[in-house]
């Protein structure tokens, strides 16, 4: 792919695949597969951990004896 | 003692030296700048030598220690900084094109610190693209080489600063770690690389990885060295939202030697995962060291950790494809190829599985300070191998092989989920000449009681004192 198709396929207004603020063409997709294959298996680990009543634990700060 | 011999000398070592006159500033500058001519044409560690502005900075710290006003024991030491940090008037280029031209009008609060402490900034190092990666393979700038074996990856991303500090091109040098980016290379290096409590040290300056998961920290030879230096750059800053107001105590004054009556727990499943012999093999000599100077070494199982890698890839890949998105929209052919799928890869991650992460993380931080509650620290292997060759996609362990990546981070990326602070040690060579590290990792704010645990282990060893071959080239 050369720069000027690679710049192409990541415009906003892709109408492929749309992911939100930047959206992947079929091409960028097809090389994206193994490295998202590898990331979706982590994430999907996942999925076994009860959770239960757990709180999100957003960015913090600690202090001495408490979080 | 000859200048080629003033590079080889811990950071305590100069800086006694120095402070009893018995040499300068400019002469133990000399000395580490004639070393990076001799050896960073074959290591590549450095992005920007600042061979002159280091001159003009060591006669000033020798005028000022002449004239008796003496900053304390970094006062003319030779450091080197990972170039993600501003330097003022310095390009900063955070080992991409992106930035290849990019000249911050200020210092990182990090690099002011240093300053204000007298240490001399002799240059910036080379890293992986945008501290997102941990080989140092950078299309840019050129890979960074492992100074015991110049076909291997010094490990990254902060890969330049641990091989100019093992190739005696620094006496010491700034990292920063968002999955165990000053870790991983200290590890594969044979260094001492701690990455503190989140909040210890100012971010402020330090181009963006992920927000929630960036730690900066010392990488040196010692842990006294990695003392003096968190020393000199921790504490609270108004410019880091994320800064802790937590009192800084005395690092240096906790290397008692001494570990006998500390309580050491070892993470089953980071011992007993798949990992090469010889580093199993010393990691179980490194315990049986503690355990002969009276540490009580336990094995505990944190089932919770095997979530860690999922719940850290989620949170950062979202974090920095986030820092990244309009690069990403205007210039995606800039990044390098590698870079560039990682990143892609952020935009695919559900907005609930970032949630679920964040969940994730509280449970495995919650069950971590339960088993801090009862142990003064936890130990593993920093790296279940030693350093892979330029060209390994693949780790071999036995019975099964890994993808270097998912290889090299998996034990370090929990400390950087939970925020807690995590050093590595050196604790052997394999029999391919290639160092181990040993991972030690405590509660908030217990860096002192690490680097306490690491100084006495470096009293009963001497993996430290080993000497990269390129180094006496």
């Amino acid at each position: 792919m050369d720069q000027a198709t690679s710049s192409e396929s990541n415009r906003r207004t892709s109408p492929v695949a749309p992911t939100g603020a930047i959206a992947l063409s079929q091409e960028r997709l097809r090389l994206l597969a193994p490295v998202w294959e590898m990331t979706s298996k982590g994430l999907r680990a996942m999925d076994d951990l009860p959770l239960g009543e757990t709180e999100p634990a957003t960015i913090f700060v600690w202090e001495a004896g408490e979080r | 003692m000859s200048g080629r011999e003033l590079c080889f000398l811990t950071v305590a070592e100069q800086g006694r030296l120095i402070r009893e006159r018995e040499v300068s500033p400019v002469e133990v500058t000399t000395s580490v700048l004639r070393q990076i001519d001799r050896v960073d044409g074959k290591v590549n560690s450095y992005i920007t030598v600042m061979g002159d502005a280091a001159l003009s900075a060591a006669n000033e710290a020798e005028r000022e220690i002449a004239a008796g006003d003496y900053r304390g024991p970094l006062h003319g030491i030779p450091v080197a900084v990972k170039d993600l940090f501003y330097t003022r008037g310095v390009r900063t280029t955070a080992g991409s094109r992106i930035l290849r031209d990019f000249v911050p009008e200020e210092d990182a609060t990090v690099v002011s610190r240093l300053r204000d402490a007298g240490a001399i900034i002799v240059g910036k190092t080379g890293m992986h693209e945008f501290a997102y990666g941990c080989t140092n393979v950078n299309p840019h700038f050129g890979n960074v080489l492992n100074p015991w074996d110049l076909n291997r990856v010094p490990g990254g991303s902060s890969g330049g600063s641990a091989a100019a500090v093992a190739a005696r091109m620094g006496s010491a040098a700034l990292g920063s770690d968002t999955g165990g980016s000053i870790r991983i290379p200290s590890s594969l290096c044979g260094l001492v690389g701690l990455k503190p409590t989140y909040g210890r040290v100012s971010r402020h300056g330090a181009i963006v990885g992920a927000w929630s998961m960036d730690h900066v920290g010392p990488m040196c030879r010692t842990a006294e060295d990695a003392a003096l230096v968190l020393q000199a750059i921790a504490g609270r800053d108004p410019k880091d939202p994320a800064s802790s107001g937590e009192p800084v105590p005395d690092y240096a004054a906790q290397l008692s030697g001494e570990v006998a009556g500390l309580r050491l727990a070892v993470i089953r499943e980071y011992a007993t995962d798949p990992t090469d012999p010889e580093v199993a093999a010393a990691f179980q000599a490194a315990l049986d060291l503690l355990r002969g100077m009276g540490a009580r070494v336990e094995e505990i199982s944190i089932p919770e950790t095997r979530y860690a890698i999922g719940a850290s890839t989620a949170i950062m890949a979202s974090e920095i494809t986030s820092y990244h998105e309009q690069y990403l929209r205007e210039r995606p052919e800039d990044y390098g190829e590698d870079l560039r799928l990682r990143l892609e890869s952020g935009l695919l991650i559900a907005a609930t599985d970032y949630v679920k992460a964040l969940r994730v993380r509280r449970l495995v931080t919650d069950r971590l300070l339960e088993s801090l509650g009862e142990y003064d620290a936890l130990l593993c292997p920093t790296e279940p191998t030693t350093a892979p060759r330029i060209d390994q996609e693949m780790v071999q362990f036995p019975g099964c092989e890994e993808a270097r990546v998912p290889a090299l981070v998996r034990h370090t990326r929990l400390f950087n989920l939970t925020g807690l602070p995590a050093l590595t040690v050196p604790c052997g060579f394999a029999s391919n000449g290639l160092p181990m590290g040993l991972e030690i990792a405590g509660a908030p704010f217990a860096e002192g009681k690490l680097l306490r645990i690491a100084h006495a282990y470096q009293q009963g060893t001497d993996w430290h004192l080993r000497v990269p071959p390129v180094a006496l080239s």
